[in-house]
């Protein structure tokens, strides 16, 4: 394995935001709900290294809090994703014929009904609260997974090693979940790479129209929303927050990348 | 082949109702109905309203009434634009949102296939034309669309003044949303092109073409390049469908009179023969657009039409 850089700098990144995010009581100079009226809407100085906002908060305090939220959305909701699709997905593929045929049908109607509407209901119906949105993106990103899983599943379900295990007696859950299962470890693994960006970036983009969190959470995509009401006189407001969201899921996707060359699941892109 | 067309299409019809169903379902099982709005109506007028639109009746009936108009073409009444039925509202918007789309998807076509077809062709001699439009790539795909169309108006609309910041009114007012929608999925297909290209020049009979003497150029384009086309037809069929029904967020940021900003409005107020109507139109695309993926496999692929 020759190095990997941008491997590197994904996992650094990531650990230096993760470390940020848990530490944030600690590390941020300011409490993030705490106002000041003789200091609003500065540019970046001294005092507040991010500028502050129009109502005097420090930005860079509410960024490192926004961190906890943005990050444990986009990992608590790729993780769920990824368990009912990998459940879903390989049970369609192993035992195929018209359960599969079934399945897959129900994907497909799922494809076709807009994420977006789906999100608003159900946000409507739970809150816009952290656990409206955590559910609501999850519902929504396992059916790609299922995808992907399915596909793997109805090739490794033909390999030779599988019809030896089966040739000596193995029951079909142990099948599944001893033998097929571990093979799909790699896809697994790149896939929650490449969801968890897609998440961070899905709850920015609501947040970001208002559709997200509702106050008094402030993840980045909150933050970006009240900076671009400003930004035509304050662009520090969005440039920053909206950097940040770049940066951690560009580091999600170089890790993903690196990992992908590595391990080679040609079906992921 | 015309049956395998049939087929198909009749295959749309299931999955469009079951689309409608569900839709129609999820939308009355969520609390709150269209005309709750912040200010409580008098209850005889709130009434009169929810008899003039059917919605005092049974939920079955409400269901059954919108079905049969559905067949005929009648999406319904607008609850929220008075007046204007969902047929008038989607005349208006989603011709916006076409062109958007349309202009946005050739965008990305060209320049994602265009830099994944240099990056790869330039792997062995300039690696770093392939890092940089690779590096490009992964920016692409990761930069949110609403900072990108921040930055661009921030950049070139306020600062140098080349484009307007919003509205829709002419030509230069479709370049900066058009950019911010393409940008990842053109980024996304070079990545794609790339790694199938690579692929494919790793065949046996891409070293036969080296070895008979053809130039790269030659191989590149006329060898490699039609087994690397599938994976991005494939791609492209729910892309274009997901373009031209709109999209909100670039609707919202650049103030577009395009569908996807009624759309997402529709859901927050209600407004359900509206919501419906949408949620079909995107479903409909979306069907045929997996439908037109098949036929053009078709065409570029001797190997799945001897199937």
């Amino acid at each position: 394995m020759k190095k990997n850089y941008s491997i590197l700098f994904g996992l650094a990144f990531l650990i230096l935001a993760t470390v940020t995010a848990l530490l944030a009581p600690w590390i941020a100079p300011y409490p993030y709900d705490q106002q000041d009226m003789s200091a609003i809407l500065q540019s970046p100085n001294s005092d507040h290294l991010l500028g502050t906002d129009s109502l005097g908060r420090d930005l860079l305090s509410r960024m490192i809090y926004g961190a906890r939220v943005s990050l444990s959305i986009g990992l608590s909701t790729s993780l769920v994703a990824l368990v009912i699709g990998t459940l879903y997905g390989g049970i369609a593929g192993y035992q195929g014929g018209w359960v599969d045929h079934g399945m897959m049908r129900i994907v497909d109607v799922l494809f076709a009904i807009p994420d977006l509407l789906l999100i608003i209901l159900i946000t409507v119906v739970i809150g816009r609260g952290f656990w409206g949105i955590f559910l609501a993106l999850s519902l929504i990103s396992w059916v790609g997974v299922a995808r992907l899983v399915r596909g793997e599943v109805l090739r490794l379900k033909e390999m030779p090693y599988i019809e030896a295990a089966r040739g000596i007696g193995a029951g079909n859950w142990r099948i599944l979940f001893r033998h097929i299962l571990p093979g799909l470890g790699g896809l697994l693994i790149v896939t929650l790479t490449f969801r968890i960006p897609a998440a961070i970036l899905a709850e920015s983009t609501l947040s970001f129209v208002g559709l997200g969190l509702a106050p008094p959470f402030s993840s980045w995509g909150v933050l970006a929303n009240d900076g671009w009401t400003a930004m035509r006189f304050f662009p520090h407001l969005m440039v920053f927050p909206g950097g940040a969201i770049f940066i951690i899921v560009l580091a999600c996707n170089l890790v993903g990348d690196g990992l992908r060359d590595i391990w080679e699941p040609k079906t992921i892109v | 082949m015309l049956r395998f067309i049939l087929k198909r299409l009749l295959w749309g019809i299931p999955v469009l109702w079951s689309v409608a169903t569900i839709t129609f379902i999820i939308m009355h099982i969520v609390p709150g109905g269209p005309f709750d709005a912040e200010k409580q109506l008098p209850p005889e007028i709130k009434a009169n309203i929810e008899e003039k639109y059917h919605l005092d009746k049974p939920f079955l009936t409400q269901y059954l009434l919108y079905m049969g108009n559905l067949l005929k073409g009648d999406l319904g009444p607008s609850y929220k634009y008075l007046g204007r039925s969902v047929n008038d509202v989607i005349a208006d918007t989603f011709p916006v949102s076409i062109q958007l789309g349309v202009i946005a998807f050739i965008l990305s076509l060209v320049l994602g296939t265009g830099s994944g077809l240099l990056s790869a062709a330039s792997r062995e001699k300039g690696i770093w034309m392939d890092k940089t439009s690779m590096f490009m790539a992964i920016s692409g795909v990761s930069i949110p669309h609403f900072v990108l169309a921040a930055l661009l108006i921030l950049v070139l609309s306020q600062t140098f003044h080349l484009f307007p910041p919003a509205l829709w009114e002419g030509w230069e007012y479709t370049i900066l949303p058009a950019i911010s929608l393409a940008a990842a999925p053109a980024a996304y297909m070079a990545r794609l092109m790339r790694s199938t290209l690579s692929d494919v020049l790793r065949e046996d009979y891409i070293r036969t073409c080296h070895a008979k003497g053809l130039s790269t150029r030659i191989i590149l384009f006329k060898h490699a390049l039609k087994n690397a086309v599938p994976p991005l037809i494939t791609f492209s069929g729910p892309l274009f469908a997901g373009l031209i029904t709109g999209s909100f967020i670039i609707e919202y940021i650049f103030s577009i009179p395009g569908m996807g900003k009624y759309f997402v409005t529709a859901v927050i107020n209600r407004d359900y023969p509206l919501i419906m109507g949408v949620t079909l139109i995107y479903a409909v695309l979306i069907v045929l657009a997996n439908l037109v993926v098949d036929l053009l496999y078709f065409v570029v692929d001797p190997r799945v039409r001897r199937k």
